[in-house]
C-alpha cells in the first residue's frame, strides 16, 4: 500500500520533533528514515502507526486519510528496538496474540502462526518464553508478530539495535530478503547510514525533524544536497576542506592555502563566473584521495605529512596533514606508509562543493 | 571486609537490643503468658489450656471471627481492588500529569495524618445528623430523613476508614509498577489490535501480578492486625459488631485487665503472621531465585 | 524505557510560531501537549475515569476541607458550607478547655510532650538504622544473613499483636506512664523497616567510591562526612520524614501505656475531646484537630513531589 505524508508536523510541548515532513512511500517498497538519535524517526514512525496524532499535516495509506484511524484499525505490523515481546506468553502466545484480539477461531490461528513461525524458522521455539530467546530469536519473534495478521504495511524501529555487530550484518540481508519476497511495503527506521545503504529502495534523510534527501542509496551517494547528507552517508565520512573559487586561465580552482585544485570540466559550466571569489567547502570521499610516494618535480610534491594510520580490517584508514588542513584516506594493505612520512596527494574521483553559510550542495541544481 | 565481633557490636548493638526486648522477648512472653491466668496484678499463674478452652466454649469468640473474616474480606476490595483502580487511572487513563499528580497527592494525604485527625474525619463523614457528609449527600438525592451509620451500618464505617488508607498503600506501590511497564509494550498491543480493556487484562495485569500478589498479602496480615481505627471510632460496638479478633484481644487485656486471656488470643495472630511472612518468603524468594536463573 | 535518545538535538520554534499553531485547533490539541497521545486513546475513557476517580476521592477531599473551613466557622450549612467566620473555635489556644465541670490542661504542655515524643523518635530512628544499616550493607560477619533474614520477617510482622507482652516487658522495666518508654516500644518496631530502606541505599554506593575517596587522601571521617552522607542524604530524609510523623501521630501506644494526663499528647488529648464533644461541638474539634495536623501539612505541601516518587512502606527492590 502507498503511503503519503503529507506537512507532517509533531511538536511536544516546545520541542518540534517533526517538521513540515513530506515524504511518499511507493507500493511494495522499502523505505528507510536515516538520522542521527533524536532526530525524530521514531516519531515519525509512531505517527504512521497511529500511536501519535499530527500536530499539523494528513497522513495517507492509499486514498484514505487515516489521521483519525486508530493503530488496530490500520492493517500494520510494528517492530520495536525493544521488540516488545510480552514477557508472560510464549513465543506461540505473543504470535498469536494479535489474531486472538481479533477473534479468530482457534484452527485458523494455529495454522497462521505454524506458517509465518516456519516462514521465518522459528518453528521450534513456540512453546518458550520471551527470556529464553537469543537476541536474534527475539527479533525474528517480533517481526512474526508484526507480519502474523498480513498487515499492508510494516514499520520497523532500529529493529537491528540490539544485536550484536556480527548478526546484524546478516539479518539484515534476511530483512531485505523477506521483505522482497513478500513485497510488502515497508519503513525502516535506523541511525546507521550503512545498514540503510544495503536494504533501502529508497532514503530519507532527517535532521532535527526536517527532512534533508530523499532519494535512493546511489543517487544520495553520488549527489548529495546537502553538507550534512555528504557528511553522513558514507564510511569514513568525507573530508570537508574550507577554500575558495577562483578563475585562472579559463580554468576553475579551488584553493586554500595548503591546497589548489583545478575542477573538471563540467562543473565550470555549472558554476558560473560570477562565483569567482566565493568561499566554499570543497569534499572529496576518502576513498577517492590517492596517495603516491615518488618524488616528482613538482611543488606539490612530498608536501603531506602522515600523521596517524588505523587499521579497519582489508583497509588503513590514514591521516594526512599539512598546515591547516586535514585529509583522511583509505589505503589498501600494500602500500602502507609510516608515520612521519612525506606523501603526494592526488584527487581521482568525484569532488562536490557546498556553499559555505547554508551547505548546499553548489553542483545540485534547484 | 571481615571485621571483628566487637566493631559490628557496636554498629549492630542498639538495634539488636531495641529489637530483642520489644520483638522477641515479647514474642516468648506471649507464648508463656497464654498459658497463665495473669490479670491486674501481674502475677504467674499456670493455667495450662484453661485459657484456649475457655475461648473454645464462648459464642462470642466465633462471632468475633466471623466478623474479622467479614472485615478483612471486605477491606481487601478496597486495598487491592479500587488501589488498582486509582492506579490505573492515574497513570494509564490520564494524558494530564497534572490531573494525575493532583490526585496522587490527595490520596497520600490519608497516610501521613495523624490516626485520630483521620479518625474525626471519617466520623464527620458518617455523622448520624444532616450534617455529615453521607447523610448530606443522600439529602442532595431527596432523602429526607438522616441515617445513622454508626449503628446501622458499623461494619461499613470501618471497612471504608481501613479502606482508603490501604488503597492509598496500594495506590502508590501499583502506580509505580503501572508506570515502569515500559511504553513499547502499551503501544505493540494497541497496534496488535488491543482495546483499553484488553491491554489492562492481558499486558498490564499480567505484568504487575507480583505486586498484585505482594499488596495482597500483606495487607491482608496488616488487616488482621490492626485496630486503632476500629478502637477510635467503634471500639467494637454496637455489640460486638466490629469486635475483630486483634481488638478482642486488646479489650481483654487492657479493658478487662486479662492478660493471660489476650495473649491466648493473641497468640493466634501471632501465628498467623509467622505462617504468612512464611509464605510470602516462597512466593518472593522463589520469584527472585527464577529471575537470577533466567537473566544469566 | 532504557536507551532514551539525549533531548536537545531538536530544534525549538519560538514560541509565538507554537502559540498560533495551538490556537488553530486548541480544543482539539489540549489532551495531547507534552505527552503526545495516541489516536486510540479515547477521550472518553479519559473523561469516565477522571470523573470516577473524582466520585472515588469526594470523602477525602470534603473532609480535609471541611476540617478547615469548620475550625473557622460558627455555623456551617448541612456540614459543608461555612456561614460565619469566627475565632472562636481556636480558643483553646489562650485557654484551657472546659468541658461541663472538667477543666483539661492547656493544650502547650501537651503539644511540647507530642513534639519532644516526635523528635526522640526521629533521632534516635535515624541514628540506630544509619548504624545497623550500614554495618549489615558492608561487613561481612557471621549471623549477617541470619539477622538480615530477620529484619525482612520483622518487618512484614506487626507489632501490635505483641502489644500485651510489651506492657510486661515495659513492666520489668519501670517504664510504664513514662514517654521514654512509648519511644522505645515505637522506634524498636519500626527500625526493622528503616534499617532495610538505609541498607539499601549503602548498597547502592558503590565500593569503588569509597575506595577512590581514601586513594583521594580523605580519612574515614572525612569519607563518611564528603562522600557517604550526601549520597545517604535521600534515604536519611525519607526516614526522618516518616518517623517524625508517625512518631507525631502515635495513638495506640500512649492510649495503652500512658496513664497521667500531663504526659499526654495530641493523639489521645484529641481523642478525649472527641469522646466529649462529638455530636455537640464540632466546631471546636476541627480547630484542634487543625492544629494538630500543621506539621503534617507542612510537610506535604513541601515534600510533596518528593514523597510521591518514593514508594514508601518499605517494599524491598
Ligand atoms: N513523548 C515525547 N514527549 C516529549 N518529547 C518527545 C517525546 N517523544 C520524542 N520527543 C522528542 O522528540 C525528538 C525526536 O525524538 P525521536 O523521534 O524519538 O528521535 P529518534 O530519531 O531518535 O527516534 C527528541 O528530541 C525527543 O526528545
Ligand atoms: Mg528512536
Amino acid at each position: 500500500m502507498r503511503v503519503l505524508l503529507d506537512n507532517i508536523t509533531k511538536i511536544f510541548g516546545k520541542v518540534v520533533a517533526v517538521n513540515d515532513l513530506t515524504l511518499e512511500v511507493e507500493d511494495g517498497k522499502l523505505v528507510v528514515l536515516l538520522g542521527p538519535s533524536g532526530c525524530g524517526k521514531s516519531t515519525t514512525l509512531l505517527m504512521i502507526a497511529g500511536i501519535y496524532r499530527p500536530t499539523e499535516g494528513k497522513i495517507w495509506f492509499g486514498d484514505n486519510v487515516v489521521n483519525d484511524l486508530p493503530p488496530k484499525d490500520r492493517k500494520i505490523g510494528l517492530v520495536f528496538q525493544s521488540y516488545a515481546l510480552y514477557p508472560h506468553m510464549t513465543v506461540f502466545e505473543n504470535i498469536a496474540f494479535p489474531l486472538r484480539l481479533k477473534r479468530e477461531n482457534k484452527k485458523e490461528i494455529d495454522k497462521k502462526v505454524k506458517k509465518i513461525s516456519e516462514f521465518l524458522e522459528i518453528g521450534e521455539l513456540l512453546d518458550r518464553k520471551p527470556i529464553q530467546l537469543s537476541g536474534g530469536q527475539q527479533q525474528r519473534v517480533a517481526v512474526a508478530r508484526a507480519l502474523v495478521k498480513s498487515p499492508d504495511i510494516l514499520l520497523l524501529d532500529e529493529p537491528l539495535s540490539n544485536l550484536d555487530a556480527k548478526l546484524r550484518v546478516v539479518m539484515r540481508t534476511e530483512l531485505k530478503k523477506m521483505q522482497m519476497r513478500l513485497g510488502i511495503t515497508t519503513i525502516f527506521v535506523t541511525h546507521d547510514q550503512s545498514e540503510a545503504m544495503t536494504v533501502a529502495d529508497k532514503i530519507a534523510v532527517i535532521k532535527n525533524g526536517v527532512l534533508q534527501q530523499y532519494s535512493s542509496p546511489d543517487e544520495l551517494y553520488d549527489i548529495p544536497k546537502n553538507l550534512f547528507v555528504a557528511t553522513f552517508v558514507g564510511s569514513p565520512p568525507m573530508n570537508i576542506i574550507e577554500g575558495s573559487l577562483s578563475f585562472k586561465d579559463g580554468n576553475l580552482f579551488f584553493l586554500n592555502p595548503d591546497v589548489r585544485f583545478e575542477l573538471p570540466e563540467d562543473m565550470k559550466v555549472v558554476l558560473k563566473q560570477e562565483r569567482n571569489t566565493e568561499e566554499v567547502l570543497f569534499g572529496v570521499r576518502p576513498e577517492d584521495v590517492n596517495i603516491s610516494y615518488e618524488r616528482s618535480g613538482s611543488q606539490d610534491s612530498t608536501s603531506w605529512l602522515v600523521d596517524m594510520i588505523e587499521m579497519m580490517g582489508r583497509e588503513l584508514l590514514v591521516t594526512l596533514s599539512r598546515e591547516k588542513t586535514m585529509l583522511k584516506t583509505i589505503v589498501d594493505r600494500e602500500h602502507v606508509p609510516s608515520i612521519g612520512e612525506k606523501v603526494n596527494v592526488e584527487f581521482t574521483g568525484k569532488v562536490f562543493l557546498f556553499d559555505k553559510y547554508s551547505g548546499k550542495n553548489l553542483l545540485c541544481e534547484e | 571486609m571481615e571485621v571483628k565481633t566487637s566493631s559490628v557490636m557496636g554498629f549492630l548493638g542498639p538495634f539488636l537490643i531495641l529489637v530483642l526486648a520489644f520483638y522477641f522477648i515479647p514474642v516468648i512472653l506471649t507464648v508463656i503468658l497464654s498459658f497463665t491466668s495473669m490479670d491486674y496484678k501481674l502475677s504467674w499463674d499456670f493455667t495450662g489450656f484453661t485459657n484456649f478452652e475457655h475461648f473454645l466454649t464462648q459464642s462470642l469468640t466465633y462471632k468475633v471471627l466471623l466478623t474479622t473474616f467479614v472485615y478483612v474480606a471486605l477491606t481487601l476490595i478496597f486495598n487491592v481492588g479500587i488501589a488498582f483502580l486509582l492506579a490505573l487511572m492515574t497513570t494509564y487513563f490520564t494524558t494530564h500529569e497534572n490531573t494525575a499528580m493532583f490526585f496522587r497527592a490527595i490520596w497520600l494525604l490519608p497516610r501521613l495524618t495523624p490516626v485520630v485527625v483521620y479518625c474525626l474525619l471519617w466520623m464527620w463523614i458518617f455523622e448520624p445528623t444532616q450534617y455529615g457528609l453521607f447523610n448530606t449527600i443522600l439529602s442532595l438525592f431527596g432523602k429526607s430523613s438522616s441515617i445513622d451509620w454508626f449503628s446501622s451500618y458499623p461494619m461499613g464505617v470501618i471497612v471504608f476508614a481501613n479502606g482508603f488508607i490501604g488503597a492509598s498503600f496500594g495506590m502508590v506501590t501499583f502506580s509505580s509498577a503501572i508506570k515502569s511497564i515500559s511504553r513499547d509494550y502499551i503501544w505493540s498491543a494497541q497496534v496488535d489490535g488491543a482495546g483499553d480493556w484488553q491491554i489492562i487484562k492481558r499486558i498490564i495485569i499480567p505484568m504487575i501480578k507480583w505486586e498484585i500478589m505482594y499488596i495482597f498479602i500483606w495487607q491482608t496480615l496488616s488487616l488482621l492486625n490492626s485496630y486503632v481505627y476500629i478502637l477510635i471510632l467503634t471500639d467494637g460496638g454496637p455489640l460486638h459488631e466490629t469486635e475483630v479478633w486483634s481488638l478482642y484481644a486488646y479489650h481483654k487485656a487492657f479493658k478487662y485487665m486479662e492478660f493471660g486471656n489476650g495473649a491466648a488470643l493473641s497468640l493466634f495472630l501471632v501465628i498467623i503472621g509467622i505462617i504468612f511472612t512464611f509464605i510470602s518468603w516462597k512466593i518472593f524468594g522463589f520469584r527472585k531465585m527464577m529471575g537470577q536463573e533466567v537473566s544469566r | 524505557m532504557k536507551g532514551q535518545t539525549p533531548r536537545g538535538a531538536t530544534q525549538v520554534i519560538p514560541k509565538r510560531a507554537i502559540y498560533s499553531l495551538k490556537r488553530k485547533k486548541k480544543k482539539e490539541r489540549r489532551a495531547q501537549e507534552v505527552r503526545g497521545e495516541a489516536v486510540t486513546f479515547s477521550r472518553r475513557n479519559e473523561i469516565i475515569s477522571t470523573i470516577i476517580m473524582t466520585i472515588i476521592s469526594i470523602p477525602i477531599f470534603l473532609s480535609y476541607l471541611w476540617l478547615f473551613l469548620s475550625s473557622f466557622s460558627a455555623k456551617m450549612w448541612h456540614g459543608l458550607i461555612p456561614l460565619k467566620f469566627t475565632l472562636h473555635n481556636w480558643r483553646f489556644l489562650w485557654q484551657p478547655i472546659k468541658f461541663g465541670a472538667v477543666m483539661h490542661t492547656s493544650i502547650w504542655p501537651i503539644t511540647l510532650n507530642t513534639l519532644l515524643l516526635a523528635l526522640a523518635v526521629t533521632i534516635s530512628e535515624v541514628l540506630v538504622s544509619t548504624l545497623s544499616g550500614y554495618a549489615l550493607s558492608r561487613f561481612r560477619f557471621k549471623g549477617r544473613v541470619m539477622i538480615q533474614g530477620m529484619t525482612m520477617l520483622l518487618h512484614a510482622f506487626p507489632g501490635v499483636a505483641l502489644l500485651i507482652a510489651i506492657y510486661y516487658v515495659l513492666y520489668t522495666m519501670r517504664l510504664l506512664d513514662t514517654l521514654w518508654g512509648v519511644m522505645l516500644v515505637k522506634i524498636s518496631l519500626e527500625i526493622p523497616m528503616s534499617t532495610n530502606i538505609i541498607k539499601g541505599f549503602f548498597d547502592n554506593i558503590p565500593w569503588d567510591i569509597e575506595w577512590s575517596s581514601f586513594v583521594d587522601g580523605c580519612n574515614r571521617w572525612q569519607t563518611w562526612r564528603y562522600v557517604i552522607l550526601p549520597l545517604l542524604k535521600p534515604g536519611i530524609a525519607a526516614i526522618s520524614l516518616f518517623s517524625f510523623l508517625s512518631g507525631w501521630g502515635e495513638f495506640l501506644y500512649i492510649y495503652t501505656f500512658i496513664f497521667t494526663s500531663k504526659k499526654q499528647t495530641l493523639a489521645t488529648f484529641l481523642n478525649s475531646l472527641i469522646g466529649e464533644f462529638k455530636f455537640v461541638d464540632y466546631g471546636l474539634l476541627s480547630a484542634v484537630a487543625t492544629f494538630y495536623m500543621i506539621p503534617t501539612l507542612l510537610f506535604f505541601i513541601f515534600t510533596q513531589k518528593a514523597l510521591l516518587q518514593m514508594s514508601f512502606g518499605g517494599r524491598k527492590a
